[in-house]
């Protein structure tokens, strides 16, 4: 069977950090005010950072890191006219810079808002020369064309991980090839309940959550701590 | 003789060029806006991450359809041989011309890369709905500008009725399966994507072909107003008749069509769509919503249906501004719906692409890039453009005018030839 890079993310031990966010926007180099990958939360605020309050009357703040889903059965790549967006056969969902012409119809298509665009020539800060902070290897974009996650294939066809999966300090997200058996995180994914977004979309993607362990309880213990209704 | 015909002619479009000149003007200063946005790129718009189409694609699809009118009446004149409507055919294909040149300056505007354009035909993929639209519309423009040929080259002039006749009934043959694929697959830009659940509905080809019909006509109405007032022939009551009648079913097919869309997802309820039909019914959009519905619909169907208005071309006119008036918000009404409901709503959202520079503490409200909320305005540069691609569309119809009324006069001198040795050119 060919290959199929996945990635898992645990939502119960991602701490909602940012840290891939961040990092995965250096590496990248993405431009001002576009993000590859951004952290979803049940919160409020202008970050998402202020808690809920969950059922067992104590803050609840579930994080869902969310990027590019590498769909199987890709919206943006039949949306595009050109073949910018293509599938590569390791299940990745590249972009050609060179041939996109920034018609936005990937964009329109894309049920996740995972897509971003260089409304300008993207800048960045700290801002050098030669435009690169991060990877050397991540073309840069001119602007007018679409951008968005690669599963930092650079890296990955180097047989490196992705930025945001080895800069995790939560260990929340694993890197793999989910039809091969032997990998990481196709035992993970043998072994626990996991879901996608937007799954009724048909869409199929690759990158998959382990759902939170929920307080479905109010606590017995005054005293508080640990979980309840495991 | 020829040079009378051009004094006599130019005596009669005074005030047609001075109107063409304004046009040319518009468009030239638009042209100027254009450059201004390849330089800075798109940043220039009200565009972003989230509402990532605009006033551009809503007007591209306004045109396609405003478009359609011209050409599905010229062609019904031969392909269903309805003689009355043959004196509307060059109008109507001049009108047809135009609009799509409008629509695909519009799309060249809303590109990000104009000028790898031609990546769609080399190496272009035929899974995309833009593929299909590319060709099509391209194919329709050839066709658009091989009937103009006819009409009006001289070549043709020469040539026999019958001859003519022949050629552009084969030419019409082609052009009114066309003409609805064009809309269709226009639709399927929108009515294809699996991710915006309100636009991905089964009934957005037919409700794209039926408000284009509305426009198209209404123009029509227009041009006919116009004509009429500055001494052209070509639209007699009879035709006009024949004009309410088509615009009257197609308004009743609309309203029908769009209600049968948004009853289904208001009834429903409880998803991405019925929020979006929300947004018109009641929310951001509604003013929009409700003045296409009562004053672009509802009132040209009161005007149109009325015996003692029927008669009056200006209220034709006046029901026919409102018609395409009301098909313009309806593309607004189809498209940003669409965007402004986003599947996942969690905070912090979407980065919209658009960094704003902070100018208190880092985390100072309204100064993230993100945004769970859409929003969209079109920019003054958006406006200018737009009004410049209509200043465009209105420059060639005029011309085209121009055209016709040129022809008239050489087709009137022809007649005279024709029915002192034939009797065949009576019905022209």
């Amino acid at each position: 069977m060919s290959k199929r890079l996945a990635l898992l993310i645990d939502q119960d031990r991602c701490i909602g950090c940012w840290t891939c966010a961040v990092v995965c926007k250096m590496e990248n180099n993405v431009g001002l005010g576009n993000h590859w990958n951004r952290i979803l939360s049940n919160g409020t605020g202008e970050y998402g950072e202020t808690p809920k309050i969950g059922l067992d009357g104590k803050p609840e703040l579930v994080f869902q890191p969310t990027t590019c889903m590498h769909c199987e059965n890709a919206p943006c790549v039949k949306a595009c006219p050109t073949g910018a967006t293509y599938k590569r056969k390791d299940g990745i969902t590249a972009q050609n810079y060179s041939i996109c012409i920034g018609c936005r119809a990937c964009m329109a298509a894309c049920p996740y808002n995972a897509r971003v665009f260089n409304w300008g020539t993207a800048q960045q800060v700290p801002s050098f020369e030669d435009d690169h902070v991060g990877d050397a290897r991540v073309p840069s974009r001119p602007k007018g064309v679409v951008e968005k996650c690669t599963f930092c294939q650079e890296k990955t066809d180097a047989g490196e991980k992705p930025a945001c999966v080895t800069s995790c300090p939560a260990h929340a997200r694993v890197f793999g090839d989910i039809n091969d058996p032997s990998s990481e995180i196709s035992g993970l994914m043998s072994e626990s309940s996991h879901h996608s977004l937007l799954e009724d979309l048909g869409t199929k993607p690759s990158v998959f959550y382990t759902a939170p362990r929920r307080k479905l309880k109010v606590s017995y213990n005054q005293d508080g701590g640990g979980y309840l209704g495991e | 003789m020829e040079v009378a015909t051009l004094a006599n002619s130019v005596s009669l479009g005074n005030e047609r060029k001075v109107w063409m000149l304004i046009c040319l003007a518009i468009a030239l200063v638009a042209f100027g806006f254009y450059v201004n946005q390849l330089i800075n790129g798109l940043e220039v718009t009200g565009m972003n991450n989230i509402v990532s189409w605009g006033l551009y694609i809503i007007t591209f699809a306004f045109f396609v359809g405003l478009s359609a009118g011209g050409l599905i009446v010229s062609s019904s004149a031969y392909v269903f041989k309805i003689d009355k409507l043959k004196e509307v055919a060059p109008i109507g294909i001049v009108v047809a011309v135009a609009c799509i040149l409008g629509a695909a300056a519009m799309i060249v505007a809303d590109m990000g890369r104009p000028e790898r354009i031609l990546n769609i035909i080399v190496g272009g993929k035929f899974t995309s709905p833009i593929t299909w639209d590319f060709f099509v519309i391209s194919l329709y423009l050839m066709i658009g500008l091989y009937e103009c040929w006819i009409f009006f080259s001289n070549k043709w002039k020469g040539k026999s009725l019958e001859k003519r006749e022949s050629v552009l009934a084969k030419a019409a043959f082609i052009s009114l399966p066309i003409a609805i694929l064009v809309h269709s697959i226009t639709a399927w830009i929108f009515g294809l994507q699996a991710g915006r659940p309100f636009w991905d509905t089964a009934i957005m080809a037919p409700i794209f072909i039926s408000s284009a019909v509305v426009s198209g006509t209404g123009l029509l109405l227009v041009v006919a107003y116009l004509g009429r007032k500055n001494g052209i022939k070509g639209l007699d009551d009879e035709n006009v008749g024949t004009l309410v009648k088509v615009l009257v079913g197609f308004i009743i097919l609309d309203l029908f069509l769009f209600f049968c869309e948004l009853f289904t997802l208001t009834y429903t309820g409880g998803t991405a769509a019925s929020e979006s039909a929300a947004l018109l019914l009641t929310g951001s959009l509604a003013p929009l919503f409700w003045f296409e519905i009562i004053a672009g619909m509802l009132i040209p169907l009161f005007i149109l249906t009325n015996k003692s208005l029927k008669r009056s071309r200006g209220w034709m006119a006046v029901a026919g501004i409102l018609v395409m008036v009301a098909v313009f918000l309806k593309r607004i009404n189809i498209v940003l719906p669409g965007l402004l409901v986003i599947n996942m709503t969690d905070s912090p959202g979407v980065s919209t692409g658009r960094f704003v520079e902070s100018t208190g503490p880092f985390f100072e409200a309204g100064q993230t890039p993100f945004s769970a909320i859409a929003t969209y305005a079109p920019t003054m540069t958006e406006l200018i453009i737009t009004a410049g691609a209509f200043a465009f569309v209105g420059f060639v119809i005029m011309l085209g005018v121009e055209l016709i009324a040129k022809m008239d006069t050489k087709t009137s001198a022809k007649d005279k030839q024709l029915s002192s040795n034939t009797q065949l050119a009576s019905d022209i």
